[in-house]
């Protein structure tokens, strides 16, 4: 699917929440130019792929109900090589009871807290749910076509539907659906977007937690996972869209 | 009609010391939680006395909205200024963040905002006040320890404390005549 | 950046492989696709605002409450001005309620225990299943003991409590267990000994106003902690009698560090003066009170030289007080306040306060202790079945079961205490009490009760002596408890139900008593978050699922079931909750509207009322249906009928201090520590050291102390200072959590269950929080 990198460049620019997007501060969301003028093209293969990666990082971070765990399971092999390479390891799953409860501990509800809070929000400012920040994703969200399903009582930024929309986003992309009525600039500034000032921004302490107080290696695995795929997604992106959006990271420090 | 000069008038003497302004103010200002982030604060001011014969005062404080105003003087890019009613506000798309008005404050009113990316202070809720609403900490005292209002007014509540009781302001020597009155 | 995308070739390299084909079928979708025009997004950032009024539900008070909503989410709580209870004040725990709905650490969905208890391992349920799993449990649990009451019920006030009632009358025990012996009941049993009912304090009104052991500057209570400054009128007197110099202490015209536990003996020194004086007023002894001539005698000796020596208050101060007191009645107000859970004569202690107030007149006039007027909704006329495997409360009548838990100078010399040592005379039946309830579970006399459901209540917490409250845990066969948060008690239960904040529930009214009488309900500011309920939905669940289990209805008449199902599960259940509401403001056109607009409905424009007792021929709830000096039921029970001194327990150990607990504007007990708004007001507590004291122990301000008593030892940061006096230490409660889980406040300061002892009040079941010793020494 052939693009106008170009208009596509400003248009990105135009959605994204930008406050200052003066040129003559350096490094504020300049695209990097020589990567972006290089391909103008969505690499549509990869993006399904990424898609499906994303899909299934967002089925393990679910609550694992008897239909999701066999899910996970059934295609747990298909991804080892992806675990392998961005986690380490490939994780055994424990038995279902195991991981029902060491969901509940971690994500969930623990003696009073919880330790890896699965929500964008807590890990902005106050570490409450639903901070000022969460209303602009519900707004992207709804602009690219997508909502909460009405019976899943949750919240958007829940790192399962970050990931699950993110693969919406790429299946739009990949298969051409965003130029039919939404545009694919709209479509990649979501992604960028919720890619880097959603689940960027919680993943160290996100995965660190996970890390610190899991019994079990399966979500220990699946955090360190998340975590450097999301180091990746710079060159993931580039690889995919055909330009990289770096600066996001400098800005969220 | 006569432009409005707002003011703060408190009544430290019946302060329970129950946190209910600064609280008030976190939520309506988007605050953040931190020891270093706040508008208005309550000072345990020091136990006066001996055993049994004691004393002690509790005195709320904010920005004192000098008319005489070393903040704004300091500031190099005017995000510090004075609307017309002698409110002192930060304009916070203007401030670079140079901390020069942190210094000057006689009062330490003053700290740096992530959520605005600015240094910030009390507003005097002004957003409250044009819309016919008092200033958070106002409304929300048990007891009213604060009236906010035009000095211009002699019918005000302001006015007329200021006019049937003697008061005194913070740190008269560094002359920089606080809008805000502690009435004795 | 380069370096890695060589490190990671691998990603590409799937593109060719299995995960380029992966395909998840649609079922397995969070998202959907969002209708056109599903979200208005051009309201953003700007953002749509909303008011709605409602009630605050972070402590007792219900003050009114604006919710200011922008886009969905709760921004701020605003106070209500025009509430006539809470007077337009908001405090900081109301202020941080705004908060509540969106911590994170809140119960999202019904939980049930998959490990053992305690051990952490839960898995979701959804709530059909919880209401078929905790219906089978009742059913079991009857079944196995065939005693309904084997199942023991407990909750803290609110407005959805009426709502657990369905489910305890619907099931049948009689085992329930409130609050209120761990806060007041000690204050409302000795008021009502007197004059039959427990009153307010008229403080906007008042001329000459005495505080015994009340910090209304920091425990704050509508509206007296609003009128004691706000409407304090021009030349009121406030005299405030504290062991330590609290905030309302600094409000005070003359602050008296009392000795403690000798409140009783300035008071009665007061009614000697008076009486001996002829201060009193003749007028309204004769016309309303009964036994005048007996508590004349009994005053005798208690001089204020006497007292001086019990108190440490010069006799002429006494004297000078007293007669002040008198000067200024019946504008003088006797302070009742609200938590008493102090000593275990404390009953006694709130008599004597009574008594004070009747000989003066001070009673229902303007300036004056003034009983509660209500305004009456309409209750739902329901009968609940009669069950026949229902017995009578464990712990009635248990001979010999508090033996165990009241103190040992009550218990010894028994003679002359006036205190049972059996069982308690007056417990309430349907608030028990908490310390002789857990004995008899422990003891399994008469009989063993099984089941615990526990509803907002944190008994693990808020109990004195945490070892046997774990104890009688154990012993349950089933657990339930329906909550907000994991608290220490959900922990070990075997299923927990989400409930919703008061701030994403309809609450059905209710009127709150006082002088000026309001009714008040709540109205959902926000939607809920999660999939959590009320306890009017549960309640309905539950009851549902066990119409469905013959077995649980094998002890009623056939007809008695149908009239349940029809007149309970049908009319009211069933229904919307506004419709409950409605019926409750039948009586009152335009109520309900005014609720919905403003929060609260008052009649007559909110005025005070006074006066209704005062009438010659008025009938007081006592036997003589008279203000009772001399109370003819204690006479009965072998109390004291008039409350002769007590004299207070010593420490046994020349190195002791008593120990006083209380709390700060910003917490209410154990529940708001750790709301991040609060917790930076303050992080920790430390407890009050004399500086005189220090100085001897060699402990410097902010050094680390041990504190210990016979429960326990916590670790704790000292505040050395004059405001306390030499013989007692303080700190305020709810920190040194347990848990990790109150992960602000785990560990940091110290914990006042671990230490408090478990000593009761025998009158009416109280607990006595202040009866505790305990030594400091360096940490
Ligand atoms: S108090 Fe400080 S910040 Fe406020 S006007 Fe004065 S100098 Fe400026
Ligand atoms: S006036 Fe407003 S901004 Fe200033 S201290 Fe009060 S609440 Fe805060
Ligand atoms: S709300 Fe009022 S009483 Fe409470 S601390 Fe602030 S000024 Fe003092």
């Amino acid at each position: 699917m052939e693009m106008n990198f170009e208009s596509l460049k400003k248009e990105i620019l135009s959605q994204l929440p930008i406050k200052n997007t003066d040129s003559s501060i350096p490094g504020f969301y300049a695209m990097d130019d020589a990567t972006a003028l290089g391909k103008n093209r969505v690499d549509a293969a990869s993006a399904l792929v990424f898609k499906n990666i994303l899909f299934y990082l967002g089925l393990i971070f679910r609550y694992p109900t008897e239909q999701i765990y066999s899910e996970i399971e059934t295609r747990l092999d298909t991804f080892t090589d992806f675990f392998v390479d961005y986690g380490g390891a490939a994780p055994q799953l424990p038995p279902i009871e195991e991981l029902q409860s060491e969901y509940i501990r971690l994500f969930v509800n623990n003696q009073g807290f919880v330790p890896a809070m699965p929500y964008a929000s807590c890990y902005q400012s106050e570490g409450l749910l639903m901070s000022d920040q969460f209303y602009r994703l519900r707004q992207i969200m709804v602009k690219s076509g997508f909502m909460v399903n009405e019976t899943v009582k949750e919240l958007e930024d829940h790192i399962a539907i970050l990931l699950e929309f993110c693969a919406g986003l790429l299946n739009q992309l990949a298969s051409g659906q965003a130029s039919s009525g939404k545009s694919s600039g709209a479509c990649v500034a979501a992604l960028m977007e919720v890619s880097y000032l959603y689940i960027e921004p919680m993943m160290d302490a996100f995965c660190d937690r996970i890390h610190a107080y899991a019994y079990d290696d399966f979500y220990k695995i699946a955090g360190k996972t998340l975590k450097s795929l999301m180091q990746d997604a710079d060159t993931i992106y580039d690889q995919l869209l055909g330009f990289r959006i770096h600066s996001i990271n400098e800005l969220q420090g | 009609m006569e432009k409005k000069r707002y003011a703060i008038v408190l009544d430290t003497k019946k302060c329970l010391n129950c946190k209910a302004c600064t609280v008030a103010c976190k939520f309506e200002n988007y605050v953040p939680v931190g020891d270093d982030t706040y508008r208005i604060w309550v000072t345990e001011l020091p136990l006066q006395g001996k055993f049994p014969h004691l004393h002690q005062d509790f005195q709320p404080s904010q920005c004192q909205h000098c008319e005489n105003t070393p903040c704004e003087k300091v500031c190099p890019t005017k995000a510090t200024f004075k609307t017309p009613e002698g409110v002192v506000l930060v304009d916070y798309e203007k401030c670079i963040l140079c901390k020069a008005c942190m210094t000057a404050c006689p009062y330490d009113a003053r700290f740096v905002s992530e959520h605005h990316e600015a240094v910030e202070k009390c507003t005097f809720c002004m957003h409250r006040v044009s819309e016919g609403r008092e200033p958070a900490c106002v409304e929300t005292c048990p007891v009213r320890v604060r009236e906010f209002g035009d000095l211009n007014d002699p019918n005000s509540r302001v006015s007329r404390l200021l006019s049937s009781r003697p008061y005194m302001q913070l740190k008269p020597e560094k002359n920089t005549r606080p809008r805000l009155f502690y009435v004795l | 950046m380069n370096n890695k995308i060589m490190s990671r070739r691998k990603f590409l390299g799937l593109s060719t492989g299995a995960v380029a084909g992966a395909l998840f079928g649609p079922h397995l979708n969070l998202l959907m696709a969002a209708p056109e025009g599903t979200f208005d997004y051009s309201i953003l950032p700007k953002g749509k605002r909303e008011y709605i009024a409602s009630n605050c539900d972070m402590c007792v008070n219900k003050c009114g409450i604006i919710g200011e909503v922008v886009n969905g989410k709760l921004h701020k709580i605003n106070p209500n001005p025009k509430n006539v209870k809470s007077r337009g004040m908001l405090c900081a725990k109301g202020n941080a309620g705004a908060a509540i709905p969106y911590s994170p650490d809140r119960l999202k969905t019904p939980l049930l225990r998959t490990g053992k208890r305690g051990e952490g391992k839960w898995k979701e349920i959804s709530w059909d299943e919880a209401f078929k799993y905790v219906a089978k449990n009742l059913a079991d649990l009857k079944q196995k003991y065939e005693n309904r009451s084997s199942v023991a019920f407990a909750s803290t006030e609110g407005f959805q409590e009426e709502f657990y009632y369905y489910l305890v009358n619907s099931f049948g025990s009689l085992n329930t267990v409130r609050h209120t012996t761990l806060c007041l009941s000690t204050n409302i049993q000795g008021w009502s000994s007197v004059f039959g009912s427990f009153p307010d304090a008229d403080l906007a009104n008042a001329e000459y106003v005495i505080m015994l052991g009340s910090d209304r500057a920091q425990a704050l209570i509508t509206p007296d902690s609003v009128d004691f400054q706000r409407y304090k009128p021009k030349g009121q007197k406030l005299i405030v009698l504290d062991p330590r110099f609290t905030e309302t202490g600094a409000k005070a015209d003359r602050w008296y560090p009392i000795k403690p536990r000798t409140d009783q003996g300035f008071v009665l020194a007061m009614l000697h003066v008076i009486i001996s004086e002829n201060l009193y007023d003749r007028e309204f002894v004769e016309t309303y009170t009964h036994g005048f001539d007996e508590l004349k005698e009994m005053v005798k000796e208690y001089t204020p030289e006497w007292a001086e020596k019990k108190c440490e208050i010069p006799a002429d101060d006494i004297r000078q007080i007293a007669r002040e007191f008198a000067d200024h009645a019946p504008r003088s107000v006797i302070y009742p306040g609200r938590r008493s859970s102090f000593y275990s004569h404390e009953v006694y202690v709130r008599q004597t306060f009574a008594i004070l107030a009747a000989v003066c007149g001070c009673w229902d006039t303007k300036g004056a202790v003034v009983p509660k007027a209500s305004i009456p909704l309409t209750t739902h006329e329901i009968m609940f079945p009669f069950f026949g495997q229902t017995m009578d409360r464990v712990d009635k009548d248990a001979v010999n079961l508090v033996k165990d838990v009241v103190p040992s100078a009550v218990q010894c010399p028994m003679i002359g205490t006036g205190l049972p040592n059996d069982s308690c005379a007056f417990l309430s039946e349907k608030d028990g009490s908490w310390v002789t309830f857990r004995e008899a579970v422990l003891k399994d006399d008469p009989y063993p009760v099984r089941g615990f459901f526990c509803f907002k209540q944190n008994p693990v917490q808020a109990v004195p002596n945490v070892q046997k409250t774990m104890k009688m845990l154990e012993k349950m066969d089933f657990i339930c408890v329906i909550e907000q948060q994991m608290s220490d008690t959900a922990w070990y239960a075997d299923i927990v139900l989400p409930h919703s904040t008061y701030l994403e529930s309809w609450d059905p009214a209710h009127s709150l008593g006082g002088i000026w009488p309001i009714v008040e309900m709540r109205q959902p500011v926000i939607k809920p978050l999660f999939d959590t309920k009320t306890m009017f939905e549960i309640s309905g669940g539950i009851i549902h699922e066990m119409l469905k289990i013959p077995s649980l209805w094998d002890d009623i008449e056939p007809s008695d079931l149908e009239d349940f199902k029809k007149n309970v599960v049908e009319d009211i259940l069933d229904k919307p909750i506004q419709d409950y509401i409605k019926h409750q403001l039948s009586k009152y056109p335009g109520a309900y509207e005014q609720l919905l607009k403003e929060g609260f409905y008052t009649v007559d424009g909110g005025k005070p009322v006074y006066g209704t007792t005062r009438k010659p021929g008025f009938l007081f709830k006592s036997k003589t249906g008279k203000i009772e000096l001399f109370n003819e039921r204690y006479k009965e029970f072998g109390l004291f009928p008039l409350p002769k001194y007590c004299e207070p327990l010593k420490p046994q150990d020349p190195g002791e201090y008593r120990f006083l607990v209380g709390r700060n504007a910003w917490n209410t007990h154990t529940s708001t520590q750790n709301n991040p708004y609060l917790w930076e007001i303050q992080k920790e507590n430390s407890v009050w050291l004399n500086t005189g004291e220090a100085k001897k122990l060699g402990i410097a301000d902010g050094e680390y102390v041990r504190i210990k008593s016979k429960i326990g030892e916590q670790r704790i940061k000292a505040y050395v200072t004059e405001k306390i006096r030499p013989d007692c230490v303080f700190y305020v409660n709810g920190y040194g959590m347990k848990s990790p889980g109150m992960s602000r406040v785990y560990k940091s300061g110290a914990s006042e269950a671990e230490i408090i002892d478990d000593v009761l009040d025998t009158i009416s079941g109280g607990v006595c929080m202040h009866e505790t010793f305990v030594t400091i020494n360096k940490a």
